[in-house]
C-alpha cells in the first residue's frame, strides 16, 4: 500500500509544523498549503486521505475550500477536519454544512489529531 | 384753480404751508406726511386740494401732480372696475358719510383696490364744504371681498373672515415645527416649508437657502417657481449674497431689488435661531414683508429641528459604526490571542507525547514555545496600549533621548535575526544628531515595531535600510526617520488603513504573519503625540518605506 497523504491547510507556520510532525510520525506524506487557492489546487491534484483545514485563510476562506472539495466526485472519500480559532457556534454549523466531517477548536489536543491519523490510515 | 370753499381752502393751507408754524399745524403736517394711511382733501365737486405723500405714492404720483385735478382721474377706464364709484358719488352728492372699497387707477394704468372712508367737512345738516378721504390699500389676495353695498355688519363679518383665514395660515405654518419633529430631516423639511409657503402666499416663487454650519455657506435646499438661473447652484458664503447679508443685518425681511446676486424682485427673509443664522427664505412677487416676518420664526424653528435631528441621526450612525468595529475587533483579539496560545499548548503536548526524540527536536519545540510566548506578551502589551489610547490615559515621560544610540541598539538586537534569514541590515545615519526630547521607551516601541514588521515582510536575501536625517529647509526643521524594506510593499488602498485602530488589515498582509497590525496604530499615536507624522510609501526597490518625522529641537545658539 502506498504511503497515505495528508494536506495541512494552515497559515500559522508553528502550528503547521506541529501538525506535520505528528502526521509524519504516523507515516503520512505531508503537504502544507498556507492559503485557500494553493490548498484547492493541491487537494485536487493529490487526492489526500485527510485534509486538516483552518477556516481563516488568506485569499479563499476555509469554508469555500471545503465546498470546492465536496463539489468534486473523485474527492468523495477525503476526510475533512476543520481546525480553527474562530470558535463561534455558527462556524461549526457552517463548516459541517459546507461538507466538513469534523470540527476542532484551537487550542486543540494533539492526541485527537494522532488518533484521527491512525484511524484513517489504510490497513496494510 | 377751481373755486374752493373757505373751509377747504383753510384746511389745505393748514396742512401744506410751512409758514403756518403753530404747534398743532406742525403736528398735523408731520402726521400727514408719515402716516401709512392715504389722506385726501377734496372740494365738494371732487377737486383734489391735498393728497398726502403716502396716497400719492400708492397711486404712483408725486403729491403735487394730483393737486387741482378731479378725483375722476382715479376712476378706472374699464366699466367692470367702476362698480363702487356710483355708490360713492351718490353718497357725496347727498352729503353723506361713506365707507367702502374703490378701485382706483394709478398713474401707470394699473388698478388698485382701496378701502375708503369719506367724511363730509363743515357743519352737519348743511351742504358739505369739502371731503376728507382716508384710504388704505387692500393687499392682493383679499380683493375678492370688495363687493359693493356691504352693510357695516357684513363688512365686519368679512373682516373677521379675513382675520380668521390669516390666523389659520399662521397655524399651518407653525404646525411645520411640530411636523418636522416627525419627518426630521433637512431635505424633507425644506420641501415641506417651500410647498406650504407657496400655497399660503400670493406668490409662485419660494426658495429656501440653508446654512451649512461646517462651511458657513448657504446652499439651496428647496425651490419652487424660481427660474433656475436666478438661484445659486452651489453653496455660497454669506458675503457673496448682499441681499441675504442685508436681511441678516436688518434682522427682518427685506425687499431685494437691484443687487447683482440674481435675487432681484423678491423678499429675503432671514431665518435665525438665537444669534445663529440657519438660512434664508426667498419669496417672489411683491410679498408682504410684515406677514413674512410673522412666518419667519416658525420656519426657523422647523428648520432648526430638522438640522438637530439630522445631526443626531449622523452621530447615532457613527456610534453604531464604532460599536460594530469594536465587536469585530474583539473577535479579532480573541483569534489573535488564541493563535500563539495554540502553538504553546501544542508544542508542550508534543514534548509529552513523543519521549524518544533526539535532543535537537525538543530544543526546537521549546524555542517555539518561547517565541510564541513573546508574541503573546507583545500582543497583550499592544492591546493594553490601545486601551490606554482609547481611554486617553497613555502616559509619556519626557527626557533627553540620544536617538542615534537608540537606533544602534536596535540594529544590534535585530542583527542576528536578520543574519539568520540572510537579510542585510543597513544603517544610514548622519555623523551628528542633536539630542531629542521625548519618551525614550515609546520611541523605542516605534522603532521595534517598524523593524520587526520589515523583518516579517522581507524575503530571504532581502535588505532593510534604517535611515535618519535632519531636514532644515522650511521654517520648522524636523528629523526624518525611515525604514525601507524589499518586501511586497503596501498596496495604495491600505496605506491609510494600516494605521487605524480596530481595523483588520487585509489578508495578504496578515497572511501567515498573523497579528492585528495594532503596532502601527500605536506607533501613529506615539509619533503624533511627539508632534510628528507617520506614513508609508513605495520603497525605491518596490518594497515599503515607512517614514516618520519628529520636530527638531531648536539648534543651540
Amino acid at each position: 500500500m502506498a504511503q497515505p497523504t495528508v494536506v495541512i491547510v494552515e497559515d500559522d507556520v508553528a502550528i503547521a509544523q506541529a501538525l506535520a510532525f505528528i502526521a509524519e510520525k504516523e507515516g503520512y506524506r505531508v503537504l502544507v498549503a498556507m492559503d485557500g487557492n494553493t490548498a484547492g489546487e493541491m487537494i485536487r491534484r493529490e487526492q489526500p486521505v485527510l485534509v486538516i483545514l483552518d477556516l481563516d485563510l488568506p485569499q479563499k476562506n476555509g469554508l469555500e475550500v471545503c465546498r470546492d472539495i465536496r463539489a468534486e466526485p473523485q474527492l468523495g472519500g477525503t476526510y475533512i477536519l476543520v481546525l480553527t480559532a474562530l470558535g463561534q457556534r455558527w462556524d461549526e454549523e457552517a463548516a459541517l454544512a459546507a461538507g466538513a466531517n469534523e470540527y476542532l477548536r484551537k487550542p486543540f489536543d494533539p492526541h485527537l489529531i494522532r488518533d484521527k491519523l491512525q484511524a484513517l490510515r489504510p490497513a496494510s | 384753480m377751481p373755486p374752493q370753499t373757505a373751509l377747504v381752502d383753510t384746511a389745505a393751507r393748514l396742512v401744506t404751508e410751512t409758514s403756518e408754524a403753530s404747534p398743532e399745524a406742525q403736528l398735523l403736517r408731520l402726521f400727514l406726511q408719515h402716516t401709512e394711511e392715504g389722506v385726501t382733501i377734496a372740494t365738494p365737486e371732487g377737486t383734489l386740494v391735498y393728497v398726502n405723500p403716502r396716497q400719492a405714492q400708492q397711486l404712483g404720483y408725486e403729491p403735487e401732480e394730483l393737486q387741482g385735478r378731479s378725483w375722476e382721474v382715479l376712476v378706472p377706464r374699464e366699466a367692470t372696475q367702476k362698480q363702487a364709484w356710483e355708490e360713492f358719488l351718490t353718497a357725496v352728492r347727498m352729503g353723506r358719510e361713506w365707507q367702502g372699497t374703490l378701485r382706483q387707477q394709478a398713474k401707470d394704468g394699473t388698478v388698485l383696490v382701496f378701502a375708503v372712508r369719506a367724511f363730509p367737512l363743515g357743519n352737519s345738516g348743511e351742504a358739505p364744504e369739502g371731503w376728507l378721504l382716508l384710504q388704505q390699500a387692500v393687499p392682493a389676495g383679499t380683493q375678492q371681498a370688495n363687493h359693493t353695498g356691504l352693510s357695516p355688519a357684513e363688512r365686519e363679518a368679512e373682516a373677521t373672515r379675513l382675520l380668521f383665514e390669516q390666523s389659520e395660515r399662521l397655524t399651518r405654518v407653525s404646525r411645520l415645527t411640530a411636523d418636522t419633529l416627525a419627518t426630521s430631516n433637512v431635505t424633507e423639511t425644506s420641501e415641506r416649508v417651500v410647498e406650504e409657503l407657496q400655497a399660503d402666499l400670493p406668490t409662485e416663487r419660494v426658495a429656501l437657502l440653508v446654512m451649512d454650519t461646517d462651511s458657513g455657506r448657504l446652499r439651496l435646499a428647496a425651490a419652487r417657481g424660481f427660474p433656475s438661473p436666478d438661484l445659486p447652484t452651489e453653496p455660497l458664503p454669506l458675503e457673496t449674497l448682499p441681499n441675504v447679508a442685508e436681511a441678516f443685518r436688518a434682522g427682518r425681511p427685506v425687499a431685494a431689488h437691484s443687487h447683482p446676486d440674481g435675487l432681484a424682485a423678491c423678499a429675503v427673509v432671514p431665518l435665525v435661531a438665537g444669534e445663529e443664522p440657519l438660512g434664508a427664505l426667498l419669496v417672489g412677487e411683491a410679498p408682504d414683508l410684515d406677514q413674512l416676518h410673522v412666518y419667519a420664526p416658525h420656519v426657523a424653528a422647523a428648520l432648526r429641528n430638522a438640522i438637530l435631528a439630522d445631526a443626531l441621526a449622523a452621530a447615532n450612525e457613527e456610534l453604531r459604526e464604532i460599536d460594530r468595529q469594536k465587536s469585530e475587533f474583539l473577535n479579532m483579539v480573541a483569534h489573535d490571542l488564541r493563535t500563539p496560545l495554540t502553538s504553546i499548548r501544542t508544542y508542550a503536548d508534543l514534548i509529552l507525547m513523543y519521549r524518544n526524540e533526539p535532543p535537537e527536536t525538543y530544543e526546537r519545540f521549546l524555542r517555539v514555545i518561547i517565541e510564541e510566548s513573546n508574541r503573546l506578551a507583545e500582543l497583550i502589551n499592544n492591546f493594553l496600549d490601545l486601551a490606554r489610547i482609547e481611554a486617553g490615559t497613555m502616559t509619556y515621560q519626557y527626557e533627553a533621548v540620544d536617538l542615534r544610540r537608540v537606533v544602534e541598539h536596535f540594529l544590534e538586537v535585530y542583527r542576528s535575526t536578520a543574519e539568520s534569514r540572510h537579510i542585510t541590515l543597513i544603517a544610514d545615519l548622519p555623523p551628528e544628531l542633536p539630542m531629542f526630547y521625548g519618551d525614550r521607551q515609546r520611541l523605542e516601541q516605534v522603532f521595534a515595531n517598524l523593524l520587526s514588521n520589515a523583518l516579517k515582510f522581507t524575503p530571504e536575501g532581502g535588505r532593510i535600510t534604517l535611515a535618519m536625517r535632519e531636514v532644515r529647509e522650511g521654517r520648522e526643521p524636523y528629523l526624518e526617520v525611515s525604514v525601507t524594506d524589499t518586501g511586497p510593499g503596501v498596496p495604495l488602498t491600505d496605506r491609510e488603513r494600516i494605521f487605524e485602530k480596530f481595523v483588520q488589515v487585509n489578508d495578504h498582509l496578515r497572511g501567515r504573519k498573523g497579528g492585528t497590525g495594532l503596532g502601527l496604530a500605536i506607533a501613529k499615536e506615539i509619533i503624533e503625540h511627539h508632534g510628528g507624522r507617520i506614513w508609508v510609501e513605495d520603497g525605491p526597490e518596490g518594497g515599503a518605506r515607512f517614514v516618520f518625522t519628529l520636530p527638531s529641537p531648536p539648534s543651540p545658539s
